[in-house]
């Protein structure tokens, strides 16, 4: 029989491979390097399960094989393993830790559609976080994030039609009819909704329904984006400007780490449940709008500034917005292309904190939030 | 006491006791690349403030090119890793720790020190918290350290800790002994 060491090292030097696989986008390999790690680390808790006395051994082993299983999928099996760990005698940090695994467990709990049929042109948005109760949610932790995800929608839709990018004015009517955002009933758990894209007559001159194939494409996308792989998410949104307010959007519904700590998504296909459980915060998501200017980012210094959002000019493709601080201070912004009307104006009059490159006087915006 | 020296980071591709040689050549090269996206060239004067003070040069033997930075593309991902390396490197220097585990912790690891290999992992061990800011003030750097710090205040059956907060771009460190 192996030792606890040799089998945690082992675990460890496998857990190494997976991480390295899953950056380079080898998938398959990393799933399978998980789940041998998991195997491992498992066999190694196992060994000290009723030695309560062995601690931190015995707790900090059990969570390093829950996060395994994790990453396996095996959410059932990490809920188990949690469980022994916090039964046993976990030092404060650890209990704390496992705790928040057991929270992010429930959460994929709650993205699973109990008793709900979906069909293509439907799927949950579920939220989970300290603004969220069970069956209750606080109003702008919720309307905010359908707000955005209805901007989302209607972008993916004129994107998918072959559309160039629309700078300012509202969506054409015709694709308001058909591709409206409704919304059934919440549901307990987390906070989960059921939202369904979709036409609800049929129009003269309006042939054909994309609305499954856009669902799928907004899954897809937010599934890259959690999981760092923007350049996949690039080839998938060529369109810079597409591109940019894709992501200023997402930024916008990703969680914010605490009031929201997690958004799910799920839809169903061909009978089975395709889930993502977005987890990178907002904060995390900044470089991801840094594609376009690398010339300009290597010039400048980025910078961070808080004030009122109160002029505007959008007579250009690149607008132009300045924020005025509690003493009078002026600061110009660039707003790129793709980020004006989706991004920007729904922040008007409000404080807001930006962050982007300055290079002269002018800061060129990356990113935009409340203060 | 204050002290000075190299701060050599091809030391982490040969690996330690708790970490792989891949994993090392990992951390290293994301360290390099914090520091090379920050414009900073070999020999970097990082100071280092906090339970120790100390000054060190940086050195490493990585090729930084364009392709590195676009493997790079999450900058968080980035400057947690790059945080890492450097903190390693730090604790190894100053402390006479090494690292003898590492554990999963949800999508992230944790390093544990220590002298040497215990009959079980974690036994008699210390952690080590990083946190890495690539481009910040120094109220960003103090209120990072103040953050940590809180986090691991001793409690009822805490762990003992190590605390390394590591800033990118002038270079600077907080190292803080709980």
């Amino acid at each position: 029989m192996k030792s606890i060491n040799e089998l945690h090292e082992a675990a460890m030097d496998l857990a190494d491979q997976a991480f390295i696989a899953r950056r380079r986008g080898d998938i398959d390999v990393a799933i399978t390097l998980s789940r041998k790690a998991y195997e491992q680390e498992l066999e190694a808790a196992e060994q000290l399960r009723d030695d309560f006395n062995a601690e931190p051994s015995r707790s900090v082993l059990y969570r390093s094989a829950a996060s395994l299983a994790m990453e396996c999928g095996e959410t059932r099996e990490a809920e188990r393993l949690i469980s022994i760990a916090l039964i046993g005698n976990p030092p404060y940090e650890i209990a704390e830790e496992l705790r928040n695994l057991l929270e992010q467990v429930n959460f994929e709990r709650h993205l699973r559609l109990e008793k709900v049929d979906l069909s293509s042109a439907e799927f949950q948005l579920s939220i989970f976080g300290s603004a969220v109760g069970y069956g209750i949610a606080r109003s702008e932790a919720f309307i905010e994030r359908i707000k955005d995800l209805e901007r989302l929608i209607y972008r993916t839709v004129e994107r998918k039609l072959g559309r160039e990018f629309r700078e300012r004015g509202s969506t054409r009517q015709s694709i308001q009819d058909s591709y409206s955002l409704f919304l059934a009933a919440p549901r307990p758990g987390s906070f989960a909704i059921t939202l369904i894209l979709g036409r609800q007559m049929e129009l003269p001159g309006f042939e054909f329904d994309i609305s499954g194939e856009v669902v799928d494409e907004i899954i897809e996308c937010f599934n890259l984006l959690n999981n760092g792989r923007e350049e996949e998410l690039k080839n998938k949104i060529p369109n810079e400007t597409y591109f940019q307010n894709f992501v200023g959007l997402a930024k916008r519904i990703a969680p914010d780490g605490e009031k929201v700590k997690m958004v799910g998504l799920t839809k169903m296909r061909n009978g089975e449940e395709v889930r993502v459980a977005f987890t990178r915060k907002q904060e995390q998501i900044v470089s991801a709008t840094r594609s376009k200017d690398d010339d300009d980012e290597k010039k400048g210094t980025l910078v961070s500034v808080q004030g009122r959002l109160l002029l505007a000019d959008a007579r250009e493709v690149t607008g132009k917005i300045q924020l005025i601080d509690e003493n009078g201070g002026k600061y110009d912004i660039v707003v790129p292309e793709g980020m004006m009307d989706d991004i920007v104006k729904p922040l008007w009059d409000e404080v807001v904190v930006v962050t982007g490159i300055k290079a002269g006087k002018k800061i060129r915006l990356q990113g935009i939030d409340r203060a | 006491m204050s002290s000075s020296g190299n701060l050599d980071l091809s030391r982490l591709d040969n690996g330690l006791p708790g970490i792989t040689p891949s994993w090392g050549g990992f951390l290293s090269e994301a360290s390099s690349t914090c520091l090379v996206s920050q414009k900073h060239g070999l020999g970097v004067v990082m100071d280092v403030l906090g339970s120790q003070k100390a000054q060190f040069k940086i050195f490493w033997k990585n090729q930084i090119q364009s392709q590195t930075f676009a493997s790079w593309n999450d900058q968080q991902e980035l400057t947690e890793y790059g945080a890492c390396g450097i903190a390693i490197m730090l604790v190894l220097e100053l402390t006479g720790y090494t690292v003898i585990e590492r554990s999963k912790k949800g999508t992230g690891v944790d390093y544990w020190l220590g002298y040497k290999e215990s009959n079980r992992p974690f036994e008699n061990s210390a952690r080590l918290e990083v946190s890495g800011i690539l481009k910040g003030d120094d109220k960003d750097i103090n209120g990072r350290v103040k953050k940590k710090v809180k986090q691991t205040e001793p409690s009822d059956g805490s762990l003992p800790a190590i605390v390394v907060v590591v800033e990118f771009s002038k270079p600077i460190s907080h190292l803080v002994q709980k």
